[in-house]
């Protein structure tokens, strides 16, 4: 397994550092590549070159919970100026630099985004929630297949597993 | 019916603008103007801090060009010190700038623009984005992705990161560039140059197909304004201004940048929040004058690197004297990558880089300090003054992208005569409002550098009647 966690957020807006608080978490407990960005730009989907699985990490306003999902493919953006997503990322990467693998986004629900550092209780539990929830998607990944990519049957029951088992790794 | 046409947002810059077209009762184009419709206070948020924070703080005015800033604000940091910094902290600066151009002027040209260049001005607008060079010319995007990466290494092993670097201050710099880093980097400049060339040959090609936008889109005489080198080379770090005008006379040389002020005026008119500069013996709009690549190409007598001096002297074949089409920015601005490329790979080379006397250090001597670089889009000026513990009291910043206010003004204005067909009850075509807004896409201007601003940005075109009442508007609001 080769995978990538790309975690997004600010952590001067407050809960916005939610992702940032999880990756730290991940950091110390398992082996994958975890990387903290404050914003994706299309130089990030060089770095999906020869990944079998990218994770992407956000807090989200609109989430009432931690949800796990899987990143679709398809990506017809009307314009290119200031925001880039993960679909955007995921299908430039796909384009680009031939990432044939799967994508993820892990989404931590956040309410407070304005300019302090520091996490509300309810972003930083969420945080470390999301960071349980990765580690055990990682596991279940890496005992499937260790050097292929789930096909679509394993990833429809890792969403409907995710949060219903437990940890490999106390977070 | 006279009309007004309004687009809103300019979009593939960076900040919030729109563009106003004034039509008369026949339809024809009475005027155009480009408002800057972000307001700037940096300048007010610096009071009562220490100096020394300063170039911390101004390196967070822009996500774009932080570099610059960083450096023109330390650089006022060091008068103030009255300090001359060590060379490995020039050089380290120095490296750092070039870098920035670098990847600045990537994302200026493959990211922002190269959908008009590639895909044409009259593109369906849902065409005209990063997105379809991947089926237009996936190689080109990936090598314009690449060059962009590579300046921002650079940053990130000079500064500490990408983005708001924060390692150069008063004095000199914080840390010693590793000498591992110079493998990594020399590891870039074969495939940095091949993209570089490889865009040039292909713009030139390009330039054939772009004939009216050549001559019509910001095409005009004017001053051009740059930093030179002693010798009248492209210096970016430190040198003396020069100005010429479009027959490439010199109308001034050997300027002292950190007197700026005594040379240099802003005016300001009505409809927008960016100031209008201009060279004070000529007054305004007589003074008017241009910054950024174009201008540094037309100032310089030389680039000082083997290939960008060819390019450099080919370049100046395109114009009489100096080149005046506003189109041409995007030609200049890979000239100037490919001098870049040649200058980081220079550095790599010198030793004093890895020195580790990277500080001058001093108590404060001086009570105004002025720093000036050539930024991405032009020379860039910060001006402080202190009290006696350190305070900043007052401070000023010539931004570059203010500087080509009026040349953009006068850009959207030709644009719209040349390309604006109007009847009483037609619609503008798309193409016709891509090229008002491709007219200011030509100067990359950063309005952010003068103001923060959030999201994708808006743009509006009014058409106004010869009353001056909004006839017709279009507006693509933000995301």
């Amino acid at each position: 397994m080769n995978a990538l966690l790309i975690a997004i957020g600010n952590s001067l807006r407050h809960d916005d550092g939610a992702a940032r608080h999880a990756a730290i978490l991940l950091r110390a407990s398992c082996d994958a590549e975890v990387r903290i960005k404050t914003q994706l730009t299309p130089e990030t989907a060089a770095e999906f070159a020869g990944r079998d699985h990218v994770v992407f990490l956000d807090a989200d306003a609109a989430a009432a919970k931690v949800s796990l999902e899987a990143v679709r493919d398809v990506c017809s953006p009307a314009s290119l100026t200031h925001t880039l997503g993960p679909r955007e990322v995921v299908a430039l990467a796909r384009a680009l630099y031939g990432f044939a693998g799967r994508a993820w986004l892990c989404r931590i629900p956040a309410r407070d985004f304005s300019p302090t550092p520091g996490l509300s209780p309810r972003a930083r539990s969420g945080a470390a929630e999301a960071a349980r929830r990765l580690l055990r998607l990682l596991d279940q990944i890496a005992a499937h297949s260790p050097s292929a990519p789930p096909g679509d049957e394993l990833i429809d029951s890792l969403k409907e597993d995710a949060g219903t088992q437990g940890p490999r790794k106390t977070v | 019916m006279s009309r007004r046409i309004v687009v809103a947002p300019v979009t593939r810059i960076e900040g919030h603008a729109k563009i106003t077209v004034h039509l008369d009762a026949g339809g024809s184009v009475e005027s155009a103007q480009f408002h800057v419709t972000e307001f700037r206070g940096f300048e007010k948020l610096c009071e009562g801090r220490p100096f020394q924070e300063m170039p911390g703080l101004m390196s967070r005015v822009c996500g774009i060009c932080p570099v610059s800033h960083i450096l023109a604000s330390s650089k006022a940091g060091d008068m103030l010190l009255g300090v001359e910094i060590p060379p490995a902290a020039v050089k380290q600066r120095r490296l750092a700038n070039y870098a920035q151009i670098l990847q600045s002027h990537a994302l200026s040209f493959f990211h922002l623009s190269s959908p008009d260049l590639l895909l044409g001005m009259d593109a369906a607008p849902e065409q005209r984005n990063l997105f379809a060079l991947t089926g237009a010319d996936r190689e080109f995007l990936r090598r314009g992705i690449r060059l962009r990466q590579f300046g921002q290494r650079v940053i990130e092993m000079v500064g500490g990161r990408r983005i708001h670097p924060g390692w150069s201050g008063p004095g000199g710099v914080q840390h010693c560039f590793p000498a591992a880093g110079r493998d990594e980097i020399l590891g870039w400049i074969p495939e940095a140059l091949d993209s570089v060339s490889l865009a040039l040959d292909r713009m030139k090609r390009l330039l054939d197909s772009f004939r009216p936008e050549l001559d019509h889109m910001g095409n005009f005489p004017s001053l051009f304004l740059a930093t030179v080198s002693p010798d009248g080379a492209l210096e970016y770090y430190d040198g003396a201004i020069r100005i010429v005008d479009a027959a490439g006379n010199v109308i001034a040389e050997d300027l002292d940048p950190r007197r700026y002020f005594t040379f240099l005026g802003e005016a300001s008119e009505q409809g927008t929040f960016m100031k209008f500069p201009f060279y004070r013996p000529f007054g305004y709009p007589q003074g008017h004058y241009r910054v950024g690549p174009l201008a540094r190409l037309n100032v310089a007598k030389s680039a000082g690197t083997a290939a960008a001096d060819r390019e450099l002297r080919e370049f100046k074949q395109r114009g009489q004297g100096a080149v005046c089409q506003s189109f041409h920015y995007h030609l200049a601005r890979l000239v100037e990558m490919l001098h870049c490329v040649e200058r980081i790979e220079e550095l790599m080379a010198d030793g004093e880089l890895l020195g580790d006397n990277i500080q001058a250090r001093a108590a404060l001597n001086r009570r105004e300090g002025v720093g000036s670089c050539e930024a991405p889009r032009g020379t860039l000026f910060h001006r402080y003054q202190v009290d006696r513990d350190g305070l900043m009291t007052g401070a000023d910043l010539l931004i570059a992208t203010s500087q080509n206010n009026r040349a953009m003004n006068l850009a959207v204005e030709q644009t719209a005569r040349r390309f604006i067909k109007a009847g009483p009850d037609t619609e503008p075509a798309e193409g016709m409002l891509n090229r008002l807004e491709a007219a200011i896409r030509c100067y990359d201007p950063c309005l952010s550098c003068s103001t923060h601003a959030l999201g994708q940005m808006p743009i509006r075109v009014e058409v106004l009647d010869s009353r001056g009442r909004l006839v017709s508007e279009f507006a693509r609001q933000s995301e």
